[in-house]
């Protein structure tokens, strides 16, 4: 009966047969002459254009991504305003707030007091950068930084801010922009996963980082952000068994892979071979990863510039330090969340605590990478998910107080990999509260990001449920003056 | 019909002649406005005869298939429409191109050939009204009829985006900028290219102004010069352009690509300067606004170049054939021929991998080789890559010596050597690289004075020494990890780690601080065999010693056989009952609601336990105790153990009083020794009292405190033998 039905749906007469035949080629021939790559590889099309290769040159070719997670004050770290110490401990004007709305932690205070940097600022380098006393080793670095301060974002709590910051969308169903990455540039390589996370917590007030961040969404899953473990041993599950030596997990895993293959050619599976492929992967990380944690190869003063810290596995110093050594290794995107920023209250304290464990290693990180030459192929950024509020919240004390979440502006920073070194891009109000120059949405810093590696934001697209997606959906604009 | 054929065949015999009476006085026509408004139809009329007329020229495939008569209908009444329209299009061309802006050769040509296009079809269309034969002649007067047209059409397009609209996607690129490109060709005519010269061309001179010519741009327009150099505010172009958007006069017309912000300062910068058109960026005064911009510029066309190779590419298989998990190799863009490589993994390297790459020698301009165990010898490969750009060599194997041979990579911009042994004679190579732009090479052989020496000698290379180890700032060392490791016996041993070379790993195991030269010095993991407090500090040379590293062990148990609670816990902790003293399973610190702790607070804690051999000497019992004092959990009061042949027959062994703490102590899960002279009853009991009355130090004085327990073990060894051989031998290093 199946035979019969084959049969008859093959039946086809010679006429008709040649006849489709002939149309059917041709027409693929005439599409084959706008679609180049039409033959070359059938899974490789993103907007038409192959994955796996840069669009156009690009500027930088990985990313180190120091996310600073619970939202640092612009205003005690790098966005200087005298104006609000002028005013300490007035009402915040209605004219500059303009009814703009609150988070509810503040929404009900009568007073908005305004509040000036506990912190002393004071300007550096060539640029003359301004930068507060809490970060003196970044201060020794602005000359290789840009420092963007109107970024802005559509999101007044951490949540959906971080996810936006990260994935282009409030709501966490989308990649993240290093899946994004890892799906048009691949990985450099093969021996590591092309986007690796790194977690660190500080003293302060902290706030969730959850694995929706680091998310594939709807990309393949190999593009997911491979989460590395804070112990020594960075990733798990990578040493051999008690009692087994190299060559013989070699001879497993030939053996293993004869059955595989055996399977391969009984039942067909593509997931087989993908099967063969992850184990031999995982092998060779096995000889990878002890190269990255070794720290012999290090001269002493590695350990100096980064802070001893940096040997203390899981702290922000040592991450900064693998991250260098993870991108030296050719990994793509290498995401590092630093927690305990989050300073509603109790700032003065808790803000010179972070900023002492997060100033030196990643003014190192910079210094590193400058010294070996990978500064200009390696885009660094430092920033969180949004600014805090130029006024109090709470109490204002003599010697303490705190500030809410603050989308209108805040500070970030990038340096190297095709940014313009040692310059300040945008301006905010004297009261550091709205934009007035120059504003970069979440949006235009993707789609800059993306510009640096050699990807047209708009090009770099998936289709999912009907439509194309891209990591800044409808929008964004690349920032062509922070290029260059 | 015949009266529609004859309308036609007059109206557009009309035309012709007009169009030759024009063509003859063509300077003196002025055309009145609301003929202009005519004239300006011809962009969107003359699509009308190009369609008929091609339309014409494939109706012969018709001729078969229909009968003679109506075939010559259907000829006739295309052909009087197409002569009607290209007579119409031709005289509204006429109109607009007495309009201001249009003059030039090709405006010329392409009247002429308009106007011949007219009276062509006029003729044919003549000749079939009148029933001449279709015959050869007509065909060919058909066929010449096309060829007017295309010329026309094409001359006519020419004015309106351009000679080169067409062509300009395959035409090759213009020269690169260099430093020696004038700021005027960089910077000042791709602003005009792309919003001006459209207009202001020597074909469509609108006011008169032909841009496209350095001599007649400078001459001006009708209205006068363009601009006056040195003097923006006064010069024309600039007024012209800061007009609002909708005024009559500004430039460029409404609803055509507007000047950005930075173009237009980029043009009153340029006019403001002199208006130079030859000045090269190279002798650009430095502090001339329009440097930085000129500089930028010229970087942008250096990162173009990069896409801009111009050798042949490498077949795609070559490239996939040398792609293998350790080395990749890759197009730096989509579409470029120029190739980057890089090699991983220091272990599994082989000289291979390089000498492998020379298939693709003259399309690689990147290698990346940091880490590799790349000898000397190598060398003579990397010489070969005559095209590379960037090569990065940092922490190889290489002495630093012979790098001269990289003289050969004439085109290398980018030098990476950190890590290696080199010196002074570095110079000697870089002077064979005359492209050379970065070197990096920090934590190298070279001192800061040999630096200094390399940079005076070659100003233009930006030479990177990265951090140099000057600060004698003391820093402290982070403290050691304490590992927790199952050795062949399945016994828990304990390792102590740091990533740091050169730690020296001092540790104590009877509480105390440990010290930088009596405690033993760390050599190979521990093995308690007792409960155990091991604290460690790293020391090294040169650093302040670390913090205190602590943890706590409690080792296997000898077997118990059962287990028997006298008293029941506290009905909201009752842990995992009697078994659970026994089952090797650990509380958690921070939580004594986690079902592994038995708590004790009206009544003590009191219970059996029976030794599976109880041949084995018992030399001291230890208690896993919570402290929590926050919560009321404390160390008890006071412990007994009874040993004896079983329940009823016990005898008091030990009696201890534990000391009580002054203050609040941090959480913490401690062992509470019993040392006892060996024993070997097959029956023991012990009991904890709670203390009854809290200290007058804490809030809840005067109350019960709770005694969490959730282990309780038996060891038959002194404590003597916990610290293993050796390590009392002090380190003479320290």
């Amino acid at each position: 009966m199946d035979k019969e039905f084959l049969e008859s749906r093959l039946n086809v007469n010679r006429r008709q047969f040649l006849g489709k035949l002939s149309l059917g080629l041709g027409s693929v021939a005439l599409g084959s002459l706008l679609v180049p790559d039409l033959f070359s590889n059938g899974d490789s099309l993103a907007g038409g254009l192959p994955l796996g290769l840069p669009h156009f040159a690009p500027k930088a070719k990985r990313v180190i991504y120091l996310f600073q997670n619970g939202a640092p004050s612009q205003l005690e770290s790098f966005d200087y305003k005298p104006k609000l110490r002028e005013m300490h401990g007035q009402d915040l004007p209605e004219s500059v707030r303009q009814g703009q709305r609150l988070t509810g932690m503040t929404s009900g205070q009568a007073k908005f007091p305004l509040v000036g940097s506990k912190f002393d600022f004071q300007q550096y380098g060539k640029s003359g950068a301004w930068v507060s006393e809490l970060f003196p080793h970044t201060a020794k670095v602005v000359d290789d930084i840009c420092f963007i301060k109107t970024m802005h974002t559509e999101a007044i709590n951490h949540d959906p801010a971080l996810t936006f910051m990260q994935t282009g969308a409030q709501q966490g169903n989308r990649p993240s922009m290093g899946a994004w990455m890892s799906y048009g540039l691949g990985s450099e390589n093969k021996n590591l996963p092309s986007y690796c996370v790194l977690l660190s917590r500080g003293p302060g007030n902290g706030q969730g980082v959850y694995s929706k961040l680091w998310t594939n969404g709807f990309l393949d899953s190999i593009h997911q952000g491979v989460q590395f473990s804070n112990s020594e041993d960075p990733v798990l599950y990578l040493g051999n068994p008690e009692g087994r030596d190299k060559a013989s997990r070699r001879r497993m895993l030939d053996k293993l892979s004869e059955l595989n293959s055996q399977n391969f050619e009984n039942f067909g599976d593509p997931e087989i071979n993908t099967k063969i492929k992850q184990y031999e992967m995982a092998y060779r990380m096995q000889t990878a990863v002890p190269e990255l944690t070794d720290l012999s190869q290090e001269p002493e003063h590695i350990v100096r510039m980064y802070g001893p810290d940096c040997l203390a596995p899981g702290s922000y110093a040592a991450n900064c330090l693998l991250a260098r050594k993870l991108s030296e290794a050719g990994v793509r995107f290498v995401q590092l969340y630093h927690q305990g920023w989050d300073q509603h209250g109790n700032l003065v304290g808790e803000m010179a605590q972070q900023a002492r464990q997060v100033d030196r290693p990643t003014a190192a990180l910079i210094t590193d990478l400058k010294q070996r030459g990978l500064l200009d192929e390696t885009l660094v950024i430092w920033g969180g998910e949004f600014g805090r509020t130029n006024y109090c919240q709470g109490k204002l004390g003599q010697d303490n107080y705190g500030r809410d979440h603050h989308p209108r502006c805040y500070t970030i920073w990038m340096a190297g990999g095709g940014i313009k070194p040692g310059i300040t891009y945008g301006q905010t109000d004297e009261f550091g509260y709205n934009i007035v120059e120059n504003p970069v949405h979440v949006n235009d810093f993707h789609a800059t990001i993306l510009h640096l590696m050699g990807l047209d934001h708009e090009k770099l697209t998936y289709k999912h449920l009907g439509r194309r997606y891209r990591l800044t959906d409808v929008a964004g604009k690349v920032v062509k003056g922070i290029i260059a | 019909m015949k009266l529609f054929y004859s309308i036609i065949s007059n109206t557009v015999f009309a035309i012709n002649l007009v169009l030759i009476f024009f063509l003859l006085v063509e300077e003196q026509v002025i055309v009145p406005e609301w003929l202009q408004a005519v004239g300006r139809m011809h962009p969107m009329l003359l699509h009308l005869p190009i369609g008929l007329l091609l339309l014409l020229a494939v109706l012969p495939l018709l001729r078969k298939s229909i009968p003679e008569s109506s075939y010559y209908e259907i000829q006739l009444f295309v052909l009087a429409l197409g002569s009607f329209t290209a007579a119409g299009a031709a005289l509204m061309g006429f109109f607009l191109a007495r309009e201001s802006g249009y003059s030039g050769e090709l405006v010329d040509q392409h009247m002429w050939a308009g106007i011949g296009l007219s009276w062509m079809t006029y003729g044919l269309f003549v000749w079939l009204k009148n029933r001449h034969p279709n015959n050869r002649i007509f065909q060919l007067g058909l066929l010449a009829n096309v060829l007017v047209l295309i010329l026309a059409g094409h001359m006519g397009a020419g004015i309106t985006h351009g000679e080169d609209f067409v062509w300009a996607p395959l035409q090759e690129d213009k020269p690169a900028i260099t430093e020696m490109t004038p700021v005027y060709e960089a910077l000042v005519i791709p602003v005009f290219q792309q919003k001006c010269f459209s207009c202001h061309n020597d074909q469509k001179a609108k006011g008169g102004l032909i841009m496209t010519d350095v001599k007649r741009f400078r001459k001006g327009g009708d209205t006068g010069a363009a601009f006056l150099p040195g003097d923006h505010l006064e010069s024309l172009l600039v007024q012209r352009l800061e007009l609002p958007e909708d005024h009559e006069e500004h430039m460029p017309p409404e609803g055509k690509p507007q000047l950005t912000a930075e173009e237009v300062d980029l043009l009153k910068d340029w006019i403001a300067e002199g208006a130079d058109m030859t000045i090269t960026i190279q002798d650009l005064a430095e502090d001339s606004p329009l440097k930085p911009l000129a500089l930028s510029q010229l970087q942008a066309a250096r990162n173009d170049q990069v896409v801009n190779y111009d050798f042949t590419a490498a077949s795609s298989s070559t490239i996939e054939e040398l792609n293998i998990p350790f080395r990749t190799l890759n197009p730096i863009a989509n579409g470029s021929p120029a190739l980057r490589a890089a090699i991983f993994i220091r272990e599994t390297y082989e000289k291979t991998f390089l000498e492998e790459l020379l298939k693709v020698k003259d399309q690689l301009v990147d290698l990346k080789l940091d880490h590799l165990p790349v000898e000397d010898d190598e060398l003579e490969v990397i010489r070969q890559f005559k095209r590379l750009e960037k090569l990065n060599l940092n922490n190889t194997n290489l002495s630093g010596k012979g790098l001269e041979v990289l003289g050969d990579c004439k085109a290398l911009r980018s030098l990476s050597l950190s890590g290696l042994p080199v010196d002074k004679t570095i110079a000697e190579a870089i002077r064979l690289l005359p492209k050379l732009e970065e070197l990096f090479v920090w934590n190298t052989g070279l001192d800061t004075t040999a630096i200094q020496a390399l940079r005076s000698e070659f100003p233009s290379v930006s030479i990177q020494s990265g951090y140099l180890p000057t600060e004698t700032e003391l820093l402290q060392l982070s403290p050691p990890v304490v590992k927790r490791i199952e050795n062949r016996n399945g016994e828990e041993e304990i390792e102590l780690k740091h990533s740091f070379p050169g730690v020296v790993i001092r540790y104590t195991l009877d509480g105390t601080e440990p010290d930088s030269t009596a405690s033993p010095a760390y050599e190979e993991a521990i093995l308690p065999t007792r409960y155990a407090v091991i604290k460690a500090k790293a020391f090294r040379e040169n650093w302040l010693a670390s913090d205190l590293s602590t943890a706590t062990f409690f080792p296997k148990s000898v077997a118990i056989k059962e287990a028997k609670l006298l008293n029941a816990p506290n009905q909201k902790y009752t842990g995992s009952g009697a078994p659970g003293l026994i089952d090797g399973k650990k509380g958690f610190v921070n939580n004594f609601q986690s079902p592994f702790w038995l708590g004790f607070r009206q009544e003590a804690f009191s219970a059996l336990f029976y030794p599976e051999d109880p041949n084995i000497p018992i030399t001291t019992i230890t208690l896993s105790l919570l402290q929590n004092i926050g919560s009321y959990i404390m160390l008890p009061m006071a412990v007994e153990v009874w040993g004896g042949s079983d329940a009823e027959h016990l005898q008091l062994l030990k009696k201890l009083k534990p000391e009580l703490p002054e203050a609040y102590l941090p959480n913490e899960i401690k062992g509470l020794d019993i040392p006892i002279s060996p024993s070997t009853f097959a029956c023991y009991k012990i009991v904890a009292h709670p203390i009854s009355a809290l200290p007058a130090w804490h809030e809840g004085k005067g109350d019960r405190a709770w005694v969490f327990v959730d282990e309780v073990y038996f060891y038959n060894q002194e404590s003597s033998t916990l610290i293993p051989e050796g390590a009392l031998t002090l380190n003479s290093e320290q």
